[in-house]
């Protein structure tokens, strides 16, 4: 069976069962820094930062929680997910010299 | 204490046009109103309770030469004075500064807050936040402040100088963080008549004059800086800044910043794009998605069939009906094909080309994320 997966813009949000151990609760509303000042934000809910792998950075602990970006809400309006927990995942790209993040 | 519970439709009515005029004011070019200035940032010291410093306000034409001056004098004096002189130096300045912060905006800000009454703050307050205060910051700081303070920023970094922090001055008049929000007090000031305690009030109204007067300023406990307004802000139709003649923000001494539909460029790199100078392989080379994006936008489409064995080896259509391909070509110097995923961005309009290992669209789009095909389905995408 195939997992949920969100896309906001350049940032993945897969939908896990459990948070790993021994996390630790940032302050910060911001999920992933944009270049050119467009961050992608949460209004509220619960983010964790743990680098895992070039895709995985972190956490999310979703609870009425809409996903916030200057560039990506014209026409869809506050992007809601569903409450539950996910792993942010930043998208990569291919280049001859090996996979290297999106840099937007 | 006169709470504001619920607002007239007269008040309603206001809120369209005092988000009009507060991004005006955001927007403002021209010289500054440094008179204005000179007398308020001295009310917002006394406020603060501290001394003001003795030397006159530096005037400065572009927040790049304020933020580097700031930084290297603050250094400077810190490094004069030895380790322990340093320490305690600093911790005064950026005391002076939040001092200043707290005395003129951050004590407004709550009382005005406490005084539009708990009860209905989240339905009086959201209301005229979404209409006014996030309208006028969405137009004011986020499309066009934050283009100058992360090139301002990225400036002061390169340079390995510690940040000396600042006040938004006109690009702040919609709010930033918990900074006061002059658009936002003066609603309930100057629309609804709310009464607030006299010091309240003048605090309000010292913090207003500060904003519109000019635009960036930095408080220090031996100097204060202010700069000049931006002699130009070009616009494109969505509000960012946007010029394919000239810089799209320009200062009164020459610092400005070139800028094409809110990406900004390098001087060489706009002048090749605006003047359609770059060859297909050189903007799929771009390191930057935002500015390999604006650079084929701005290129003649038929330049692609120039590109050595262009091959479409996938087409589907994706799940909001936008086209989605995944195109290949030849370089000199590489031996394999290079391949691109061709997307366009469902909430944005936009197209964008992502470097791929992959044939098709389906699996370059989950690989981009560390997946397979059969491992996730995109439930929801913007």
């Amino acid at each position: 069976m195939k997992k949920q997966f969100y896309r906001h813009g350049d940032l993945g949000l897969l939908k896990i069962d459990k948070l790993p151990k021994e996390l630790r609760l940032t302050k910060t509303k911001i999920a992933m820094v944009g270049s050119h000042g467009n961050n992608h934000s949460i209004d509220t809910g619960k983010l964790y930062f743990k680098k895992e792998n070039d895709f995985v950075f972190g956490y999310l602990v979703a609870k009425n929680t809409n996903l916030l970006h200057p560039e990506h809400k014209d026409k869809t309006g506050k992007a809601k997910i569903p409450d539950g927990i996910y792993q942010l995942i930043k998208q990569n790209e291919y280049t001859p010299q090996g996979l290297i993040p999106v840099v937007d | 204490m006169k709470y504001i519970k619920k607002l007239t439709k007269k008040q309603e009515e206001m809120m369209s046009k005092w988000r009009d005029k507060w991004i005006k004011i955001g927007l403002k070019t021209g010289k500054a109103d440094f008179k204005t200035f000179d007398k308020n940032i001295k009310l917002a010291y006394k406020k603060a309770g501290l001394d003001f410093p003795s030397r006159p306000v530096i005037r400065v034409h572009s927040p790049i030469v304020g933020a580097l001056a700031s930084s290297i004098a603050d250094n400077i004096i810190n490094n004069g004075k030895g380790e322990s002189f340093s320490a305690v130096d600093s911790a005064v300045r950026s005391a002076v500064g939040s001092a200043v912060s707290l005395a003129v905006d951050s004590a407004v800000r709550s009382a005005v807050g406490s005084a539009v009454g708990s009860e209905v703050v989240s339905t009086v307050r959201s209301a005229v936040d979404s209409a006014v205060d996030s309208a006028v910051d969405l137009v004011v700081r986020s499309a066009v402040g934050s283009a100058v303070s992360s090139a301002v920023g990225s400036a002061v970094s390169s340079a390995k100088l510690q940040w000396h922090y600042w006040f938004g001055g006109q690009f702040w008049v919609g709010g930033y963080y918990w900074y006061g929000d002059p658009c936002l007090t003066s609603f309930f000031i100057e629309v609804c008549k709310l009464k607030l305690d006299k010091d309240i009030k003048e605090r309000a109204i010292i913090y207003n004059k500060l904003c519109r007067s000019v635009n960036y300023f930095w408080t220090n406990k031996h100097f204060v800086m202010v700069c000049d307004r931006p002699i130009r802000i070009s616009r494109n139709e969505r509000g960012q800044l946007h010029s394919t003649k000239e810089m799209a923000i320009e200062y009164p001494d020459g610092w400005g910043l070139y800028i094409l539909n809110g990406i900004v460029f390098e001087k060489e790199w706009w002048d090749k794009i605006v003047n359609d100078r770059m060859s297909p392989e050189e903007i799929f080379a771009i390191n930057n998605l935002e500015h390999r994006r604006i650079a084929y936008e701005f290129m003649d489409k038929t330049k692609m069939k120039s590109l050595k064995g262009y091959k479409v080896l996938d087409e589907v259509v994706d799940n909001y009906k936008n086209p989605m391909k995944v195109i290949s070509f030849k370089v000199k110097e590489i031996d394999e094909p290079l391949k691109y995923l061709n997307v366009v961005c469902n909430s944005t309009g936009r197209e964008y080309f992502i470097g791929t290992n992959f044939d098709t669209c389906e699996e370059s789009k989950a690989q981009s994320f560390g997946f397979s095909k059969d491992d996730i389905s995109f439930t929801q995408e913007w």
